[in-house]
């Protein structure tokens, strides 16, 4: 076959059907539209986060890292940073449990397998806003499910949305529920990458159930578990909707997270050039954590 | 019509190698021309430039006369089969076959009479409301071929239609493609790796390697004087012996010696190489058939015959090879011998040895010399440094 | 034993991810007052009175069709946008197609609350605030990298030869598209699609920074805006209004779990 000369490129040679304006023109539209609603506004947030923009006042002196010193002289921001880490802290550990528990649980099943996996995605498809009212409902001290197990069993109730650090554990939660599909999916594909004669090969050397899936298993998803991670991290530390419905950062400022405080400073007090501070320190938090989980796979991953 | 000419065709790559080097071939209306050479000849983007699937990076490709290398596929009025058929998963057999009268914008009665008409012509009638996956290899071939014919084209383009087919079903589709074309009379060009199918499919052969021409002719000329030594290694099952040798002049004439064997050059070789006679002395490159051996004595003249020993002994059925020891310089074979019809001998045997095929009674046994007759009149003679047959 | 380590976590899979949509469903079948009186999961006088309370509001009703207009905006704006693109990038070499590439993949490390801000502050200068066609961009620009890369691959894996053929048969460059390229990536399409709605239908930081008024808000901000509106009392019908925001998702993905499954996983660079 002489069609090895032709490898490479997937473009076509067709005579005729190779005009690079036809290609210039049919690309324009899609990078014209994320430039503008993608690309322009991140470098607008770098920009303004030199000034001391407002809308409100119309002035615009030019102040440097200004903005930033005074993101990090806050107490406040100090606080935020605190509860955040809290937070994505406490939606990694029980994300990745539950994905990983789940996930070998659903890489067991034959038959039925699509239809338990269809309803592990359902979260996927409720908005931030809608999980949290589910989640107020549920976990409501007076008629919420948790409570009035409690009460069966004769304990008292949980002031689930009233104390601070109980609110913190119910947000974890529902931040949770929301993104585990995902997690779950990415682990789920790398176990069933994982080849089935290893297990019969470590059956035959002695290892049994979760002897093998720890041994055998898990160190070969770890690049999996890392995306995992990633995900989980990186929808934690940005996320707001469901956090501004279930709580809105109460009660106090138990929940009162970076980016609710980014909002709180643009919208509130219409502090544009701290706000924007605030959004680039939370792209630099997001690299920085991926980086560092790339790094924690790298030193203690096998591949 | 269909004439369909390349003069001075030239393909070069974006990384700079050259595909197909100053082609020049002239295909007759209603030829059945077949491009062969092992991969990487430049056969199959030759026949792309024709098809307007690839560029032409210099020279022209002309059809009936006019200069199509700026025209888009759809503007040739072409057809092509390709190796994977390339049928659209999609539609149904009949969709398929009518893909072509459906851009040309052929009218429904008459869109549905053709596609009928071709299917009938195929055989595959009944297959009409089948999808591609549903068929098997050969139903796929024909509605391919289907495809192709529906539109009564200038010219049909063939690249391997037969490659991913069995041998058996290669065999019974390779005379049904014969036995279309000459009844549709439609220029074809036919692309193929395979010098058996090429032999018996085309009215004229051209053997193409490393994207030049080595010979034009018709399958019997291919075979009977070759035109350079690759294509001396190409043509023929299993392929001509050709090793170095030199030209002696002795008292009995012109004698041939490769190694420590020799064999007189007769009359009608001579007749066939007249030049070689001004080559005494001279190194050349001589070839010999395997079937122009045989283990009965000709005529008894001496220099008929060559004395070795049997290195090994493949029983075919009708026929046999027997490879036998030879200490002559083997010219190097291994880019000229396609290695997919290799019959499966090591390239140690083969580099060693010279291959006869004869009739298998009275096979020798490992070992045994014996005695190898060889035809007059079947010498062939070629310039060791330019690789052409002698004059 | 070793049966139960497998039910046991499969039950708690299917007791977490549906329990919250059961309770929910129980709240919006009972009276206000019933929620506290009757709290077990099967209301004893089941009743539709929050839905339709919920359907009554005019709220409901704009943000309903804010919502459908901006999400089939969205979706069908990804795909008019998104095809030629990814064609393009996947049949055509031309000047700058790796930056391209490289661009489109720059913005999936680009949270969207970054954007709030940026965003508001653009649809001002532009006269574009609260409006309903500035959102159709924006959500078409949050979907467009990840909806061009699956397009991308779904294009370059079809084989060339189909395209050749096609050629040869006599299409031309756009009737080879429509007739074969299009068709054969139908899964591909129904994945974009069923993304870029989702994307529209569900947002909420980004509607509410770009939208002040009814005229452009869509569900899921209309939905956090009444529950602080209803106070503390009307839970049914906050969880009617948060279920029949996620009907018409789950009527879709139901369709196409299969396309949907392998969707979310080629989105994992997202």
């Amino acid at each position: 076959m002489a069609t090895g000369a032709r490898s490479g490129a997937a473009a076509t040679r067709i005579v005729g059907w190779q005009h690079s304006g036809i290609a210039y023109l049919s690309s324009a539209p899609a990078m014209i539209i994320v430039a503008m609603v993608l690309a322009f506004p991140v470098l607008f947030a770098l920009w303004q986060s030199f000034f001391g923009v407002s809308p409100i006042r119309g002035e615009q002196p030019f102040v440097g890292f200004g903005n930033y010193t005074r993101v990090f002289s806050d107490p406040q921001f100090w606080a935020s940073l605190g509860r955040t880490a809290i937070f994505v802290f406490g939606v990694i550990a029980l994300g990745l449990t539950l994905s990983i528990i789940f996930a070998f649980a659903l890489n067991r099943v034959v038959s039925g397998l699509r239809f338990i996996r269809g309803i592990a995605i359902l979260p996927y498809i409720v908005s931030s806003v809608a999980a949290a009212l589910m989640f107020r409902t549920l976990f409501n001290s007076d008629f919420g499910f948790p409570n009035q197990m409690l009460e069966f069993f004769g304990f008292a109730g949980i002031p689930w949305l009233s104390n601070g650090n109980w609110a913190m554990l119910v947000i974890i939660v529902a931040q949770v529920w929301t993104d585990l599909p995902l997690a779950l999916l990415f682990i789920l594909g790398g176990l069933q990458t994982i080849d089935k004669q290893l297990h019969e090969a470590a059956l035959v050397d002695g290892a049994t159930g979760w002897r093998s899936a720890l041994y055998i298993s898990l160190p070969l998803i770890v690049p999996q578990i890392t995306l995992a991670t990633v995900w989980l991290s990186f929808k934690a530390v940005t996320s707001l909707g469901t956090i501004l419905a279930l709580t809105g950062g109460g009660p106090g400022d138990s929940t009162q997270l970076l980016t609710l405080e980014m909002v709180r400073l643009g919208f509130d007090e219409y502090d544009t050039g701290t706000a924007m501070a605030l959004v680039i320190i939370i792209f630099l938090l997001n690299a920085g954590l991926t980086l560092f989980y790339l790094g924690l796979q790298r030193k203690f991953g096998m591949k | 019509m269909g004439e369909v000419a390349f003069r001075d065709v030239v393909k070069r790559f974006d990384d700079g190698t050259i595909a197909v080097n100053k082609l020049n071939i002239e295909v007759a209306d209603g030829e059945f021309l077949v491009l062969v050479g092992p991969s990487g000849c430049g056969k199959s983007t030759s026949l792309r430039m024709v098809a307007g699937l690839e560029e032409v990076s210099g020279g022209t490709i002309e059809i009936d006369g006019e200069v199509v290398n700026s025209f888009t596929p759809r503007d040739r009025d072409i057809a092509m089969v390709f190796q994977s058929y390339a049928l659209y998963p999609h539609m149904t057999v009949e969709k398929n076959m009518a893909f072509p009268l459906r851009m040309a914008k052929v009218s429904a009665a008459e869109k549905d009479r053709r596609v009928k008409e071709a299917a009938d012509i195929l055989d595959i009638g009944n297959l009409l409301n089948r999808y591609p996956r549903e068929l098997s290899g050969g139903q796929r071939q024909r509605v391919a071929m289907g495809r192709a014919i529906v539109r009564s084209p200038r010219v049909f383009l063939m690249d391997e239609p037969l490659s991913n087919l069995d041998a058996k079903l290669r065999v019974q589709m390779r005379g049904e493609i014969s036995h279309l074309q000459r009844e549709l009379r439609t220029t074809t060009l036919y692309v193929t790796h395979d010098q058996v199918e090429a032999m018996t499919l085309g009215d004229r052969v051209a053997v193409m390697h490393n994207g030049v021409l080595q010979q034009l002719a018709s399958p019997e000329k291919l075979y009977a004087s070759p035109g350079t030594v690759f294509v001396a290694g190409f043509i023929g099952s299993p392929p001509m012996n050709l090793c170095h040798g030199t030209v002696e002049k002795g008292e009995a004439g012109l004698t041939v010696r490769f190694g420590s064997m020799a064999l007189g050059i007769d009359e009608e070789s001579l007749a066939r190489y007249p030049s070689v006679s001004g080559r005494a002395g001279q190194d050349i490159i001589v070839g010999m058939r395997p079937e122009c051996f045989s283990f009965e004595a000709g005529d008894g003249a001496p220099g008929r015959s060559i004395r070795t020993s049997v290195d090994l002994v493949e029983m075919l059925g009708a026929e046999a090879l027997v490879y036998v020891r030879t200490d002559a310089r083997p010219v190097n074979t291994k880019d000229l011998v396609d290695t997919s019809s290799d019959v499966g001998v090591s390239e140690k045997v083969r580099a060693n040895a010279m291959v006869a095929r004869v009739s298998p009674k009275g096979l020798p046994q490992v070992g045994e010399t014996v005695e190898l007759h060889y035809e007059t009149g079947e010498l062939h003679f070629f310039d060791p440094v330019s690789g052409l047959a002698l004059s | 034993m070793r049966a139960a380590m497998v039910w046991l976590p499969l039950a708690a899979l299917v007791l977490w991810t549906v329990g919250p949509f059961l309770i929910s469903l129980s709240v919006s079948f009972k009276q206000p007052a019933q929620v506290f009186s009757d709290p077990g999961l099967i209301p004893a006088q089941p009743t539709l009175d929050a839905y339709f309370r919920v359907i009554e509001r005019p709220g409901f009703q704009q943000a309903l069709w804010n919502s459908v207009v901006i999400a089939f905006g969205s979706l069908i704006l990804t795909l008019v946008v998104g095809v030629p693109a990814a064609y393009a990038l996947a049949r055509f070499r031309f000047r700058g197609r790796h930056l391209l590439l490289l661009f489109s993949l720059l913005p999936m490390l680009v949270p969207k609350v970054g954007l709030m801000f940026p965003l508001f502050l653009l649809a001002v200068n532009l006269g574009a605030f609260d409006s309903r066609i500035f959102m159709i961009l924006v959500f078409t620009g949050m979907l467009l990298p990840l909806a061009v890369w699956l397009l991308l691959g779904f294009f370059e894996a079809i084989p060339r030869d189909l395209e050749e053929a096609a050629a040869v048969d006599g299409a031309t460059q756009m009737g080879a598209i429509i007739h074969i390229i299009l068709p054969l990536s139908i899964p591909a399409l129904l994945t974009v699609a069923v993304l870029a709605f989702r994307e529209a239908w569900n947002e909420f930081e980004l509607v509410l920074a770009l939208t002040m008024t009814g005229n452009s808000r869509t569900l899921p901000y209309e939905l956090f805006l009444m529950q602080d509106a209803t106070g503390i009392a009307d839970f049914p019908v906050q969880n009617a209004f948060a279920l029949l925001t996620i009907v018409p998702l789950i009527l879709v993905y139901l369709r196409i779990e299969r396309y949907a499954a392998e969707g979310l996983l080629s989105g994992a660079v997202k």
